[in-house]
């Protein structure tokens, strides 16, 4: 395997990832921003792993050379689609220029600042992605239900299915199928792993985690542009950026990379942040991307079917009257409450059923999700900066449509989150703080976007006084 | 947020950021210099033989400060530190670091009384990270006659335990704040916890008083100021200078907290590199914390090279090594059951193969797998036997 080789089985489907992203967004190369580059990554890696999915549909090897060719045709596919496109809409784009001013313009105080937080944020990336990229994999879940996947899938060069414990005991001997400790996980961390194994040309168990180290990356561009791109002053999201990526469950989760739990955070956040974005521009591509990101959350760790679920409630808010907005959200509620009564107890929803959670209430649980924050440093202070928002933003959402839907998107979320540890067989979890703390980083990234979105407003509605 | 308003106002907001700024880098230049600035002073070489006591010494360690044990087979350990000749009412802190392979273990600290046998539980253990410090003054009765101190140990059968630098440590302020500065610049490394939870060990010092309950004091502080400058509209001509000094003060605030931890992703990743760096996949797996259940794996795929459709199920009672093995075995098809062993007997074939790895439930007798409740598999041979595993043959 060739040096170039490698590099082109990695970049071949984030190019064709960028160029999509360009599509969607009606932009053209040279207006690529921080947000463009962010989203070009995200859709990059989902385009690597459905290039694998067609591999294992046609039942084709997972060879590194086959690989580089449907990346690559995907590439030029890609790129006849973006020059089409920019051909038919030469100048679409000026008149979404930010409003922002840009760095030079600020005073000398905060362009220090600004210069500051982006080594910080810089340090934040590298260090945990160097200790990633030293280590082989080290975390539970990552040897028992990841990582067992795509070692399979990789090593065998096919997508052998695998089946519960249960099922694979009976199987007929004529029939090969694997077995892990959740074989129904979604398949979307390990088909990553297998494409960076691919690229390197054997299975190495540090350059797995080469994924995750791009999830953060990521997630900075992503969280900045479109901080960006909502109105937010640079200074401010560049700080709240900053914020954001020195959380200790972040840089951990990207040291020890192998778990679901924060790539799936960047994707609930990437697919909030343009869904609002979309709204906001009146912009047709945006919301199609939006929604792809969504139902790819489904398919990177199950609970991601109910993050994209908690959009309903922010895309109602966007689309609708508030009044209208919210007697649907709160029937919508309520069928969810019906339901919980009327579906059959074994139906099986993003790998649970209500037999399976062992529905019963813990209030010990969920006194326990409450005092994780105070009782470990795994946040720093973001408890507050989430307190001070939910607060503050009493006085703007009911003018700010954007504040109103993202609210609405996290308040459902998080009434999700609490069920999950207070009613369900989870709290256990909570209660010996495996798994709580995990969870909430899925809603992290969506959480702190909003106290910035909050903090913003509270600065401009003062400089008006 | 905009932190610089107006050019006049920019002025004194960046000298007030450098203030900031420079105390920041002097707390930056001591967390990561610290071990060098205080390398001379050299607490523990102050460390006095428990056993060699005499007088009232300030600082005692106990013989054999590092030891291994293994639970027994109803999952208890007892260890037992003689402290008679010890002033314990001024040694008030236990301290040691604790390595285990059982996430279920727990550790209590007792005392006895001398001349009699009741033993009066202190105070438990948070296995969290490597260091551990356990308060025992927190019951009343602690430190009243008290001839023996027991750490009870409970997790699952023949779970093993290593404990290193166990000490007695006094409460004297000088000497809680030499600890603080200790707990602070310690490396806390990864443990198996680390995935679900940051817990610094300057918060396992400072318990139940933690460095964020001190940050959310003074947050607490910032966001009523801050509500009654913006909210209520007092101190108007202060309205704007207010948030931007808030805003920074916050930063500032976290940046505190921050520093400890980037400290502790620098010394874990400077750490990795020196264990890993230049090191091929295998080199690596064999310098790992797993080398053990690698070389147990790949002896077990040498073995079965020309079986390579077969599968493997896997026994053992300890689950982390059963699930690490079974990682480390694919792409061979294997079978493994956190908190099971294996299924009921009837599911094997002939041609598979069973890796019973110890310690385990399952016993290999009369050429058969026994299971605890008496039932047999089908009669199976040995493949290999090592020190820790077997791997045998259905036939």
């Amino acid at each position: 395997m060739s040096l170039l080789s490698s590099f082109l089985i990695l970049l071949a489907p984030l190019g064709a990832g960028l160029l999509l992203t360009l599509v969607a967004t009606n932009k053209s190369v040279k207006e690529t921003d921080a947000s463009l580059l962010g989203y070009g990554l995200l859709v990059g890696m989902l385009l690597a792993t459905a290039i694998l999915r067609g591999f294992g549909a046609a039942n084709l090897a997972l060879t590194s050379s086959a690989f580089l060719l449907a990346a690559f045709l995907l590439l030029l596919a890609t790129g006849a689609v973006y020059k089409l496109r920019s051909a038919q809409h030469a100048s679409y784009s000026k008149q979404e220029t930010s409003a922002n001013t840009s760095l030079l313009s600020q005073s000398l105080y905060a362009r220090f600042v600004f210069l500051l937080m982006l080594a910080l944020i810089a340090a934040h990336i590298a260090v945990p992605a160097l200790e990633a990229s030293y280590r082989p994999l080290y975390p539970w879940d990552a040897a028992m239900h990841w990582a067992t996947k795509s070692k399979v899938w990789f090593e065998t060069r096919s997508l052998v299915p695998f089946v519960s414990n249960s099922d694979w005991l009976l199987l007929p001997s004529d029939r090969i199928s694997y077995t892990d400790h959740h074989a129904n996980y979604p398949p979307t961390m390990p088909l990553l792993q297998v494409w960076v194994c691919l690229a390197v040309g054997a299975w190495n168990s540090s350059a797995i985690s080469a994924p995750w180290m791009m999830f953060l990356v990521a997630l900075s561009l992503v969280f900045y542009g479109q901080a960006v791109n909502l109105g937010v002053s640079r200074l401010c999201a560049i700080c709240f950026t900053y914020l954001m990526v020195s959380l200790p469950m972040i840089g951990t989760h990207t040291a020890l990379a192998g778990y679901a739990d924060f790539p799936l955070g960047v994707v609930v956040l990437a697919a909030l942040a343009l869904l609002v974005e979309a709204e906001q521009k009146s912009s047709q591509g945006r919301l199609v991307l939006a929604i792809v990101l969504a139902v790819w959350a489904t398919q990177i760790k199950n609970e991601g079917f109910f993050w994209a679920l908690s959009l309903l409630p922010c895309a109602l808010f966007l689309y609708c009257q508030i009044k209208v907005a919210t007697a649907l959200t709160v029937a919508a509620g309520l069928l969810a409450l019906l339901m919980f009564f009327l579906i059959p107890t074994d139906l099986v929803i993003a790998g649970h059923s209500l037999e399976s959670l062992k529905i019963s209430f813990n209030g010990e649980a969920l006194a326990a999700v409450f005092t994780q924050f105070t009782e470990t440093d795994s946040w720093h202070l973001m408890p507050v900066l989430l307190l001070g928002a939910f607060i503050l933003c009493a006085n703007y959402v009911v003018r700010d449509k954007t504040l109103m839907a993202f609210l609405a998107a996290l308040v459902a979320a998080l009434i999700l989150y609490l069920l999950l540890f207070s009613v369900t067989k989870f709290s256990f979890g909570a209660l010996r703080k495996t798994a709580s703390l995990r969870i909430f980083l899925h809603l992290t990234p969506a959480l702190m976007f909003f106290a910035m979105l909050v903090y913003q407003q509270v600065s401009d509605s003062l400089s008006k006084r | 947020m905009e932190l610089s308003v107006t050019r006049r106002r920019s002025g004194s907001d960046f000298s007030s950021f450098l203030i900031g700024f420079g105390t920041l880098t002097a707390v930056f230049a001591v967390l990561f210099l610290g071990s060098h600035l205080f390398a001379s002073v050299g607490v523990g070489a102050k460390l006095v033989d428990l056993s060699a006591a005499q007088g009232e010494p300030r600082l005692r360690t106990v013989t054999n400060d590092s030891f291994s044990l293994r639970l027994d087979a109803g999952g208890t350990a007892v260890i037992v530190i003689p402290v008679a000749a010890l002033t314990t009412d001024r040694l008030s802190w236990l301290t040691f670091e604790a390595q285990t392979g059982d996430p279920t273990m727990r550790l209590s600290v007792q005392q006895k009384v001398a001349g009699t046998s009741a033993v009066i539980p202190l105070a438990a253990v948070q296995l969290e990270g490597l260091a551990q410090r356990v308060f025992l003054g927190g019951s009343a009765s602690f430190g009243q006659g008290i001839d023996e101190l027991h750490i009870k140990v409970e997790g699952r059968p023949r779970s093993p335990l290593t404990l290193r630098k166990l000490r007695l440590e006094p409460t004297y302020p000088a000497f809680l704040v030499a600890e603080f500065l200790k707990s602070v610049m310690l490396k806390e490394g990864w443990s198996g916890f680390s995935i679900n939870a940051f817990v610094s060990p300057a918060t396992k010092f400072l318990q139940p008083v933690t460095p964020f309950a001190i940050a959310f004091l003074g947050s607490l502080v910032f966001f009523l100021v801050a509500l009654m400058v913006m909210i209520l509209g007092v101190f108007p001509v202060l309205r704007r200078t207010s948030l931007s000094t808030a805003a920074a003060a916050f930063i500032l605030l976290w940046m505190c907290l921050d520093v400890h931890w980037a400290r502790q992703l620098w010394l874990t990743m400077s750490s990795a590199r020196g264990l890993y760096e230049g090191k091929g996949e295998e080199e690596r797996l064999l310098a790992s914390e797993h080398a053990v259940f690698h070389k147990l794996s790949e002896k077990v795929k040498k073995e079965l090279e020309n079986f390579p459709d077969t599968r493997v199920f896997i026994a053992g009672s300890n689950d982390y090594a059963g699930m690490r093995v079974n990682y480390h075995l694919y792409p061979l098809n294997v079978y493994w059951r956190r908190h099971r062993e294996l299924p009921d007997p009837a599911h094997f074939r002939s041609g598979d193969h069973v890796l019973v790895m110890n310690p385990t439930r399952h016993r290999y007798q009369d050429d058969r797998i026994g299971y605890p409740d008496g039932r047999q598999s089908s009669t199976a041979e040995v493949v290999f036997v090592s020190k820790n595993a077997a791997l045998l043959r259905v036939q």
